[in-house]
């Protein structure tokens, strides 16, 4: 049977790659609170809402 | 268990979910092929999805702590909802990079959440990228009836160390 998940460390030198990567990880918390304040705004996230 | 109800976020291709312990979270799949855009392979005609989850505080109340197994398998009902109607072709992208210096063990719990769920003939490959005193964890889901599948491990690799800097990008694009 093939493994599910294979692990490998690799050393960068693909500058322009890594980057990218940092910089669209520093947009998402941007994005996420786009997404929250437009389900919000819809009316979407109260009929989400759980009763603790 | 139980799974959270969840919608569709206005972002293409996301979902939103509020949870009984306080928290809101967001799953994104947002196209992120530019990352390839040199490269065919990976580049996969545009069809590399990256796969992201992030949470705030719902309301003004601090959240419950602890853990929440409900979220686990909300997530993992999104990712089967998400992938089930997209096909074999795709490739996902998981990235762990943040500030807090947590990256390690939320790879090692994306894993785990990966190992137990019923992926049918998709195979993550896990990557620890290390660039200059730090590590960025990488995950790339492959299914393995994709035509390139013998070889897009291996392309990625060599994209990685494969020495390329910002600045002769921007010059070769002009």
């Amino acid at each position: 049977m093939k493994p599910k998940v294979i692990t490998k460390k690799l050393v960068v030198k693909n500058k322009a790659f890594i980057d990218a990567i940092k910089s669209s990880v520093s947009k998402r918390d941007e994005i996420h609170q786009e997404i929250v304040e437009a389900a919000k705004k819809s009316g979407v996230l109260s009929k989400l809402v759980p009763s603790k | 268990m139980a799974i959270y109800e969840f919608a569709p976020g206005s972002e293409n291709n996301s979902y939103v979910f509020p949870t009984k312990f306080g928290w809101l979270y967001t799953v994104t799949f947002r196209n992120s092929a530019d990352y390839f855009s040199d490269n065919g392979i990976l580049f996969n005609n545009s069809l590399v999805s990256e796969i992201i989850f992030t949470r705030s505080v719902l309301n003004s109340d601090a959240p419950l702590k602890g853990i929440d197994p409900d979220v686990k398998e909300t997530i993992q009902c999104i990712l089967h909802h998400h992938l089930e109607g997209q096909g074999h072709l795709p490739l996902y992208i998981f990235i762990c990079y943040s500030a807090d210096k947590k990256e390690a063990a939320r790879m090692d719990l994306f894993i785990k959440w990966y190992a137990a769920f019923d992926t049918a003939d998709w195979r993550l490959h896990s990557y620890e990228l290390m660039d200059a005193g730090e590590s960025i964890y990488y995950g790339l889901i492959v299914n393995l009836n994709h035509p390139d599948v013998s070889v897009i491990p291996h392309e990625f690799e060599q994209f990685v160390e494969k020495e390329k800097s910002a600045w002769k990008e921007l010059f070769r694009r002009r």
